[in-house]
Formats: C-alpha cells, structure tokens, sequence
C-alpha cells in the first residue's frame, strides 16, 4: 500500500515520460501487478488526453510587421520628447540673452542723476570728445582744400 | 563569428547549431541586426500566442500581448546577460506581462463594469482564428466547443501557480526542468504543482469521462 502511495505520485511524471529510466522501469512493473494503480493510470491518461484536445487560436500571419511598426512609433515618440526638452532649453538660452541684454540697456538707463561724480565724468569726457573731433575736422578741411587746389592746379 | 552568420542578411538555420542559435539570434539582436529579431519574433510568436491566450483568453490581447513582449526584448536585450538560456528568460517576460496586464484588467473592470461588447469582440476574432477541421460539421464543431470550454473553465480553477506550471508543461510541452527555469523555481515544487494541478482535474473532470 505503501508503495501504491509511492507510484501514484510517480504516474504523472510516467505519463509525461519525465521519470528517469530506472523509476520508470519500477512503475511499469508496479503497474502490471498492480489494479489501483494500473486504473489511476489509465484515469490520468484520459484526463491529460482530452485536455490535450482544448481548440485553440492560431496565429495566421507574422506579427513581425506589426511589431516593428510599433517599435518605429514608439521611437518617433520618443524623438518628439527628446525634441521638446531640446527645443525647451535652447528657447531658455535665446530668453536669458536677451533678458540679460534688456538688464544691460536698462543698468545704463537707471544712471543716478543725482550722483555728482558721474555727471562731472560725462562732462568731462564729452569736452575731451569735442576737442578731439574739432581738431579731427580742421585736418580733414586742409586735406579737402589741398586736394582741391591741386585738383585745379592739374586741371589748367 | 555573429558577422559571419548574418553577412550579406543570409543567415541560414542549417549552418548553426541548435543549441548556439538564440545566443546568435540574440547577439546579433545586441548589435542591431534587424535580420535576428525577425528571426527571433518567427521563431518563438505561435509558441508565445498560445502561452498568451491561456492566461488572457482572447486572441486579440494575447496578440497585443505578445507584440509588447517582443517589444520588451528589443528595448532589454542589453540587459539579457546569457547567464540563463533565452527562451527561459522571454517567456519568464511574458508571462509577468500576461499577469501584469490581467491584473490591471481585473482594476479596469471595477471602474468599466457598466461598459460591453469588448469581450464580444475578443471572442469573434478567436472564431475568426480558430484552426477549424474541415471534416467536421457543425454539430461536431460544436461538441468540441462545448469540451474545450468545460477543459478551459476548469483549468481556470487551479490555483495561479498549478494553472501556470499545467499549462507551460501540458499545453506547451515543456520539459520540467524548463518549466523551472521558465518559473525560476524548484524541479520538486513543479513536479508537486504539476502533480495537485492533474489530481484536480482529474476530480474535475469526472475522472476523465468527457
């Protein structure tokens, strides 16, 4: 009895044929000598049988196409978003730029125009800026009148 | 060597070792041969298919199912060391995906539960796809319908690990030492999952008569 316990647990695994030669061996012999055992065989048999006939669908054509299609998909998807944070950071470049250049333009408009010393530096440099191109404009007036008078002096 | 088996995109089976071909399939997949995914997704979708529509019975999830795990072997290829054999790691994958996507599916129905028609659908594409016998005629066809979804409906009552270690060795044809690489656990515990799934059906089933 004991060793019909042993068997039973085997006959799946002998169904299947799972069992290592020498057990397998042992429950062929079992089972000539053995009606229980020889019956639950012959039960689990059947079972595995009809299970084995469950109908179901078969694929019909590669799904190949279809995968490689939604791979594609999938990677221009992720080429938008990797765009996005692209296209989002060099805005965020183009904005500081000019946002900085905006601070520059309005750091020389806020001049203090009360502050002494900077009024007394613009004079200053303005006076030096008039002397320089005053001077600039007497050189360029004897150039025109020398250029001038040779021009005639060529001309007769 | 991987070169050499898809120069010029002719790869041949006959030149490769059985044993070698996924780990070729798989390292040519590693280095961007379109060539060895096609060969890959060919090799392993009907096998895939039928695993997918045990859990999900509906064929047109379990296509979706098995097109997102093929996408999921494309995107973690690289992260597939070969330290176990790659049909054991793809359908460990899919499996995980076919319970992820139930799982989810089991919460979407919660909050879709007044929504119909969409298993309707399910089961008109499996009668589109059914693999019909010529021979037989329509009360016959309907006998073996009437089987198939009295078989199905029982093995929806094993338990999820008995029903997952039944259908990956019945269904599928397994070894056992493949069904524990493929569950990642012990070849006793599927020998004892396998034993308790057939006990049930046994009891289930009338003791076989059908």
């Amino acid at each position: 009895m004991k060793n019909c316990e042993a068997m039973k647990n085997k006959i799946t695994e002998y169904y299947y044929d799972e069992l290592p030669a020498k057990e397998k061996a042992e429950v062929n012999a079992h089972i000539k000598n053995c009606l229980a055992c020889a019956k639950e065989l012959k039960t689990i048999s059947a079972v595995l049988r009809k299970v084995s006939e469950v109908r179901r669908p078969v694929l019909s054509a590669s799904l190949y196409p279809s995968i490689k299609a939604r791979l594609e998909q999938k990677r221009t998807v992720f080429g938008k978003f990797w765009n996005l944070p692209f296209a989002a950071g060099v805005g965020l470049i183009v904005f500081l730029a000019v946002f900085s250049n905006n601070q520059n333009v309005y750091s020389v408009k806020d001049v203090d125009l009360d502050d002494a010393s900077i009024i007394s530096n613009v004079i200053e440099l303005n006076n030096k800026d008039m002397d320089s191109l005053s001077s600039l404009d007497v050189e360029i007036l004897a150039d025109e009148l020398f250029m001038e008078d040779n021009l005639m002096t060529f001309g007769s | 060597m991987i070169l050499d088996v898809f120069e010029n995109m002719g790869y041949n089976k006959n030149m490769v070792n059985p044993n070698e071909e996924d780990k070729l399939l798989v390292a040519g997949l590693k280095i961007g041969e379109e060539q060895a995914f096609r060969i890959l997704v060919e090799k392993y979708q009907s096998r895939a298919f039928s695993v997918a529509f045990g859990y999900m019975k509906d064929a047109e999830e379990a296509k979706d199912v098995v097109q997102e795990s093929f996408i999921r072997v494309y995107e973690k290829v690289k992260s597939f060391k070969g330290d176990s054999k790659f049909y054991t790691w793809y359908y460990r994958l899919l499996i995980n995906l076919c319970l992820d996507i139930k799982r989810k599916k089991k919460i979407t129905k919660v909050f879709s539960i007044f929504k119909a028609g969409k298993s309707e659908e399910g089961n008109k594409e499996y009668e589109v796809m059914l693999k019909e016998d010529e021979k037989d005629g329509p009360e016959e066809k309907y006998a073996r319908g009437e089987v198939s979804g009295k078989i199905e409906s029982c093995m929806e009552k094993l338990s999820p690990k008995e029903k997952q270690v039944f259908e990956l060795k019945n269904c599928q044809g397994f070894k056992i030492r493949e069904v524990a690489d493929i569950m990642g656990i012990k070849e006793g515990t599927v020998k004892a999952l396998l034993f308790r799934a057939v006990q049930k059906l046994k009891i289930m089933l009338g003791d076989g008569e059908l």
